[in-house]
């Protein structure tokens, strides 16, 4: 094997890892997480570091294929396929784990790093794969789109949290829908 | 880049978030799409115009049952002479009756003229309801008036339980009239989706089947007489059809259906007086103002003071549609409710309010335990559990007693429950909420109240004390509660709709002023306001000022009175900090509107079979008559804050009461 695939083959590396990590944070957060707090294996503070550890192997990785990417897109467009599936195991994680009411029970401490997680990781994933697009990867073109909705959504979101017009928009929302089925 | 797959992708993303979307909102989208506009009604107001013809119905309909009535009541023999027959009655049997006059309808109509426009192909309905209390839910008695007023009278009262049909009925009953407008609506079966396609207490519904010659006629108040949600609307006209006209099960399954809409009129006290428009249940009120929601507080402070037992417990939950009580128990929610009492005492003294409360108080003190590891300090149990909360609002209980009437509580017992509180705060200023007293451990839940209600029990401490120190554990709390909970790395991600901070936060900044947690009440409040209805423009009459509810649901008025705690507090701030402004007071104003459409009150409980215990309570929501003790205590606070910018007289909210306070 070549020192150039080989390099390659490093940054596929960690991206998988990283494609792993996010897996096993997502399966955790489905099986680990009950109605209530006695029924919790796993604490908020696991929870936030490893999706903390798949931002880390996906920026890693991301460095790797970024320094590579002459000798083949394939690292970077992994790098882009694990960091949109973090970016699913984080929302999942923070959506389960405020269904189940622990806002009341964890620091606010991992629901940050949750957002920020999946944020760093929606904007990777469409750097990642507008790199390796540009470079003839057909997998990275065609995901292209689905990552800059990711991206979109993450600022929106991030937005959400001090914007007074969006939040007033989604009580407009709900208004709107209130008043369609009420009478 | 090859932008064909780029596009390709794209719209792959499009048609996936679009799924995503649509099942996040497609059921009601669906939902709002099986609604249409009932044929007719497009000028109708909400709640009807007075009619003359429907004052005429009433009086008409009233005057016969009252000759009906009166020719069951025993022959009184005038002075020094017998019975017409010459004989008195042997014991135990009882006295004859006598004909009395029994007016026709063409009697009927000398007295009422305007009886002449009851045609015209017009359909109407009159229902007779008595208190049954005790007794559950009894009636009404409905018959629809195309015989003319005389025949629907005599069928109500030939209808009657034997035990009701006396002289003294028409004394107790109301008579409310329904007049059948607009045409007819389809709707899917059971209302569709959740029964979207129907609104419960505003639709009413029309059974027709070819083996009978008269349709069947459910009427749209019931749903809401009944607690009958949109959902089971439909299936309940079928029943009623079978328990009310004896349809065979099997014809009102197969039975043609479709939507009514009637005006209605309901007289405003037992035994008569005015008509009232109704609508989805319930009566009109006048527009909000001090008079009014002074008279509303003292109603809801003497509901609490008549449940409050010999033992000092007050009625937990009272299902008034039903006249039972529900289970349970909370001494927090004891706590607020007697708190809440002496506002309402503290605006107009009352000695019998005063004792139940001193017994509540009493109740309270029983369930209060001493730190065994810390002498002196003092915490609350509900169950085996210590919970912050339950010391916070129990500090406002025994300071809003001491307020007013000096000398009633132990002012060491108060201070002792002070410091536990101290004791409960983390150096960060967090406090826990549970109290491991026990030495078994206890659950690390962080309650989203508990903290708001501890500080609001400092800060009076010190309204009462002049004792800066617990203004300094207040502030600590507070301070954390506004700038650390629910923020990390940069990002707050929630701002809870937490009604007894915003009211902490509002009295702290009368002694601590501070522009952060002035302005965190300011987001409480908006993030409140975010999820109601304001705009009278699109909003129902009666749902102004209304949360949002789920689609099956009608929005909850207890939730409102504690929204009401909040937005009160956040117009009083405003008053001082924003002046000019009065963004929140608007919206206190409405959201006090909704609040006063749920209390019971003579006028909007005809339907209760015990009205007169009923009387002064908040019910949970239109379609629920259950009243809590913590929905009176929300509801009341909430209308004294608001009060107490309305009404410059009015006992202030925080009053300051320590010796040498300005």
């Amino acid at each position: 094997m070549s020192t150039a695939k080989k390099d390659v083959m490093v940054g596929a590396f960690v991206a998988v890892a990283a494609l792993l990590v996010s897996a096993l944070l997502a399966v955790g957060g489905l099986n680990e997480m009950g109605s209530g707090q006695d029924d919790d294996i796993w604490t908020g503070s696991q929870f936030a570091s490893l999706a903390g550890l798949g931002l880390l192997l996906l920026v890693g990785g991301a460095v790797r294929g970024w320094m590579k990417r002459e000798d083949g897109p394939w690292t970077l467009s992994l790098v882009g396929i694990a960091a949109q599936l973090h970016f699913a195991s984080c929302v999942t994680v923070f959506a389960l784990a405020w269904d189940n009411g622990r806002e009341n029970y964890w620091e606010p401490g991992p629901f940050g790093v949750l957002i920020w997680c999946w944020s760093l990781a929606a904007l990777l994933a469409f750097a990642a794969h507008w790199t390796a697009g540009r470079r003839g990867n057909p997998a990275s073109q065609m995901l292209l789109g689905v990552a800059g909705l990711q991206a979109i959504g993450s600022v929106l979101a991030w937005m959400y949290t001090w914007s007074g017009w969006l939040q007033g928009l989604q009580g407009d929302i709900g208004r709107a829908l209130f008043l369609a089925t009420h009478g | 880049m090859d932008w064909k797959t780029v596009a390709t992708g794209l719209l792959a993303a499009v048609v996936l978030l679009g799924t995503v979307v649509w099942g996040q909102f497609g059921v009601q989208i669906q939902a709002a799409r099986s609604r249409s506009a009932h044929p007719g009604m497009d000028a109708e107001p909400f709640f009807p115009a007075p009619s003359p013809v429907a004052d005429a119905l009433a009086g008409a309909v009233r005057l016969r049952l009252e000759q009906l009535a009166a020719r069951t009541a025993p022959v009184e023999p005038t002075d020094g002479e017998a019975p017409a027959d010459g004989e008195a009655p042997a014991d135990g049997e009882a006295p004859p009756a006598v004909e009395r006059p029994l007016f026709d309808d063409v009697e009927l109509e000398k007295r009422f003229p305007a009886l002449a426009d009851l045609g015209d192909g017009k359909r109407w309905f009159v229902s007779v309801y008595h208190p049954t209390p005790g007794k559950g839910a009894s009636g009404p008695w409905v018959s629809d008036v195309a015989d003319g007023p005389a025949a629907a009278a005599s069928a109500i009262w030939d209808r009657l339980p034997v035990l009701l049909a006396d002289e003294g009925f028409p004394a107790e009953a109301r008579i409310k009239v329904d007049e059948l407008v607009g045409g007819e609506r389809s709707f899917p079966a059971d209302g569709g989706y959740k029964g979207v396609g129907l609104d419960e207490g505003v639709d009413g519904i029309v059974l027709r089947h070819e083996k009978y010659a008269e349709p069947f006629y459910y009427l749209p108040s019931w749903s809401i007489e009944r607690e009958v949600k949109r959902a089971g609307v439909h299936g309940r006209a079928r029943k009623n059809a079978r328990t009310l006209a004896r349809w065979k099960k099997k014809h009102t399954k197969e039975a043609e259906f479709a939507a009514i809409r009637t005006r209605a009129w309901v007289e405003s006290k037992r035994g008569g007086g005015e008509l009232l428009p109704t609508q989805r249940g319930n009566t009109d009120i006048a527009a909000v103002d001090a008079k009014l929601l002074r008279e509303r507080i003292l109603m809801a402070r003497d509901y609490m003071t008549r449940e409050t037992s010999d033992a000092g417990k007050i009625t937990y939950d009272y299902q008034a549609a039903k006249d039972e009580l529900g289970g349970g128990y909370n001494i927090l929610r004891h706590a607020g409710t007697a708190y809440s009492m002496m506002q309402g005492y503290r605006l107009e003294a009352d000695a019998p309010t005063l004792e139940a409360v001193k017994r509540a108080v009493g109740y309270y003190r029983r369930k209060m335990k001493e730190d065994p590891k810390h002498e002196g300090e003092w915490f609350v149990l509900d169950g085996r559990r210590a919970k912050l909360g339950g010391v916070g609002l129990g500090l406002c209980m025994f300071v809003e007693l001491e307020k007013a009437a000096p000398g009633s509580v132990d002012l060491d017992l108060v201070l002792g429950m002070a410091r536990h509180i101290e004791r409960m705060q983390l150096p960060s200023g967090e406090f826990r909420s549970f109290y491991n007293w026990h030495g078994k451990g206890v659950t690390n839940r962080k309650s989203i109240y508990y903290s708001g209600e501890a500080i609001l029990g400092l800060v009076r401490v010190y309204e009462l004390t002049g004792d800066e120190h617990w203004l300094d554990v207040a502030e600590r709390g507070a301070d954390f509660l506004v700038n650390k909970r629910w923020v990390a790395l940069g990002i707050r991600f929630y701002v809870p709709p937490d009604a007894w901070l915003t009211q902490a936060l509002e009295e702290l900044d009368r002694f601590r002023p501070d522009d952060a947690r002035a302005d965190y009440a300011f987001a409480l409040g908006e993030v409140i306001a975010r999820n109601k209805m304001m705009d009278p423009e699109v909003t129902p009459d009666d749902l102004l000022g209304a949360d949002l509810a789920r689609l099956h649901s009608l929005p909850n008025a207890a939730t409102a009175g504690a929204f009401g705690e909040a937005l009160s507090a956040a117009a009083r701030l405003e008053a001082r900090r924003r002046p000019g402004e009065t963004k929140y007071l608007d919206w206190a104003l409405k959201n006090a509107e909704f609040q006063l459409r749920n209390q019971f009150t003579e006028a909007n409980s005809w339907y209760l079979p015990n009205p007169d215990r009923a009387h002064g309570g908040f019910r949970l929501k239109q379609d629920n008559a259950e009243i809590r003790n913590d929905y009176v205590q929300h509801n009341l606070s909430g209308l004294f804050g608001l009060l107490d910018i309305l009404d410059p007289t009015a006992a202030d909210i925080g009053e300051v009461t320590f010796e040498g306070a300005k």
